[in-house]
């Protein structure tokens, strides 16, 4: 799918600017080219499952195409070690594991006598994050990843800011979008939030997608000048719960850019997408969803969701996800309904159990958020050995806070408006919030 | 200064700012002190104190349990001292 659309590019929008990445800008031609090339020196990975681990967004590109053209079968690796990457060869039977030098090492030349892009299709396979042990693997067909993406002329001439790495659902969702409307992808080098903040101004960015932990570091340490002066007609959310004070004030700094949020996984892709600048989702979703062939429920307070166009075929080695539980999934992630609203609770593995009252890290937060001199806030599960876990916090004061009166407010906060074992015992003031890969607040137990 | 002393240091030290976070800035913390309620710190107290010794001592002696009767402060000291070796 996607290897028969990239090889149009030679007969079509050749010279179109396809990436955006630092000072390089790479064309539609470009890109194809080096695809042709990698489809002829890699013919013996024509139906091969291959573990992909490349970053750079222009040895990404050609190299995935290259792969859906040959029918290969690609595991996207993401950011491992090479001691990792070994286990996970073994665990999933990768032929081989290809890497940029693979890429860096074919020569354009090469493209003749490419063998053609079969009918095959090609799959892609997703591994998500998980906190302990083998990651699990997602199967995807190209088609089925890119079901969401639409084709659209008006999109031809923008340019997307992708501040996901290609191997997750949402990194994956703005480069086939920008690939199929043969649109510009702009891809930072480095998630830095001041670099982010001037690359939309700079870079003449019409759509960015990235976290909301993104977005908050780039309002409070990226140049409220470089954000005024952008053209954002979009900015997508992902990845986390959006919370209101980051939707208001993307709105307060950037009031003509439409907000979307997007939900999704890597299992069950494409979810729903919120619009109207209101956290949480509505609550008729659940009994009328407006992404077709998509259903919602709730189930002890967690969101379930069945797909039967955007979802994964099935965990590899794994029966097919239409087969377990009539297809319904368990997305992980805590829900409650109020009134018209469903509002995010928490991850149900970021969930802290205090002497066996849980506590969910959000509703701390937005209390924590609140007061005055806390610019950002991470609350997670700090291991105790008399109660099992506490509640703990790191603080990223606000310019000019005072650290003893912040730590003060917080103590009168956390007693006016939490119970006594959601109170974060432990408070430590940081220079910057530990975030994932995928740039999302990290929320793991800490010991 | 000995080790044992510094450990007795820095355990007082944790416990009253504990104390102090929870409003109590007259109570006279010293080795004699009992560790019991009369301190006027709950479990979730003392959690957090555990926690904080561990991060001032690099020690947790309750991580395996606790397998001897603690009565005052000076008690404590000698189970962090002992782990501390």
């Amino acid at each position: 799918m996607i290897g028969k659309h990239l090889s149009q590019a030679l007969d079509g929008p050749r010279d179109r600017i396809a990436l955006v990445y630092g000072e390089k800008k790479f064309s539609f031609g470009e890109l194809a080219e080096r695809a042709e090339a990698l489809r002829n020196r890699w013919r013996e990975l024509a139906g091969r499952r291959v573990g992909v681990a490349i970053h750079r967004p222009d040895a990404f590109i050609p190299a995935v195409t290259a792969l859906d053209g040959l029918g290969a079968h690609a595991f996207l690796v993401g950011q491992r070690n090479d001691t990792e990457i070994d286990e996970l060869k073994g665990d999933f039977g990768w032929y081989r594991v290809l890497r940029e030098a693979d890429v860096d090492a074919t020569p354009l030349g090469e493209a003749s006598g490419a063998p053609p892009i079969g009918e095959t299709v090609g799959m892609v396979t997703l591994l998500t994050s998980g906190t302990t042990g083998k990651p699990k693997a997602a199967n995807h067909y190209w088609s089925s990843l890119g079901a969401p993406v639409r084709y659209d002329d008006r999109f031809r001439d923008k340019r997307w800011l992708c501040a996901y790495s290609f191997h997750l659902y949402a990194g994956t969702q703005v480069f086939l979008q920008a690939l199929i409307s043969w649109a510009a992808l702009v891809v930072p080098p480095e998630l830095e939030p001041r670099r982010i903040a001037r690359l939309l101004h700079e870079a003449g960015v019409t759509h960015a997608s990235g976290t909301p932990t993104l977005f908050r570091q780039i309002l409070l340490f990226g140049a409220k000048d470089d954000l005024a002066r952008c053209s954002l007609e979009q900015i997508t959310l992902g990845g986390e719960a959006v919370p209101q004070p980051l939707l208001d004030e993307l709105t307060r700094v950037l009031p003509q850019t439409r907000l979307v949020h997007i939900y999704g996984s890597s299992e069950m892709g494409r979810l729903f997408v919120v619009t109207d600048r209101q956290e949480g989702f509505p609550a008729r979703f659940l009994e009328d969803s407006p992404e077709p062939n998509v259903e919602l429920k709730i189930v002890d307070g967690e969101l379930w969701a069945r797909s039967r166009v955007n979802a994964m075929i099935g965990y590899d080695g794994q029966k097919n996800v239409s087969d377990v539980d009539e297809g319904w999934f368990a997305t992980g992630d805590l829900v409650e309904r109020v009134g018209e609203r469903v509002l995010w609770r928490g991850r149900r593995s970021d969930m802290i159990n205090v002497g066996g009252r849980k506590v969910m890290p959000g509703p701390v937060e937005r209390v924590l958020r609140a007061v005055p001199g806390v610019a950002d806030v991470r609350v997670y599960a700090k291991r105790s050995s008399i109660v099992g876990q506490l509640v703990a916090a790191d603080i990223v004061l606000a310019k000019g806070a005072v650290e003893a009166d912040v730590r003060a407010a917080i103590a009168r906060a956390a007693e006016t408006e939490l119970v006594e074992h959601a109170r974060p015992r432990i408070v430590n003031i940081v220079g910057e919030l530990r975030r994932s890969e995928a740039f999302k607040v990290l929320r793991r137990e800490e010991s | 200064m000995p080790a044992t002393d510094q450990i007795a240091q820095k355990v007082i030290a944790v416990i009253t700012e504990t104390l102090h976070a929870k409003g109590k800035t007259d109570t006279d913390v010293s080795l004699d002190s009992p560790v019991d309620r009369r301190l006027g710190l709950d479990s979730l107290d003392w959690a957090t104190v555990v926690v904080r010794l561990e991060e001032e001592t690099g020690v947790d002696p309750f991580q395996e349990g606790l397998s001897r009767e603690l009565n005052t402060i000076a008690d404590l000291v000698e189970l962090y001292a002992a782990a501390a070796g």
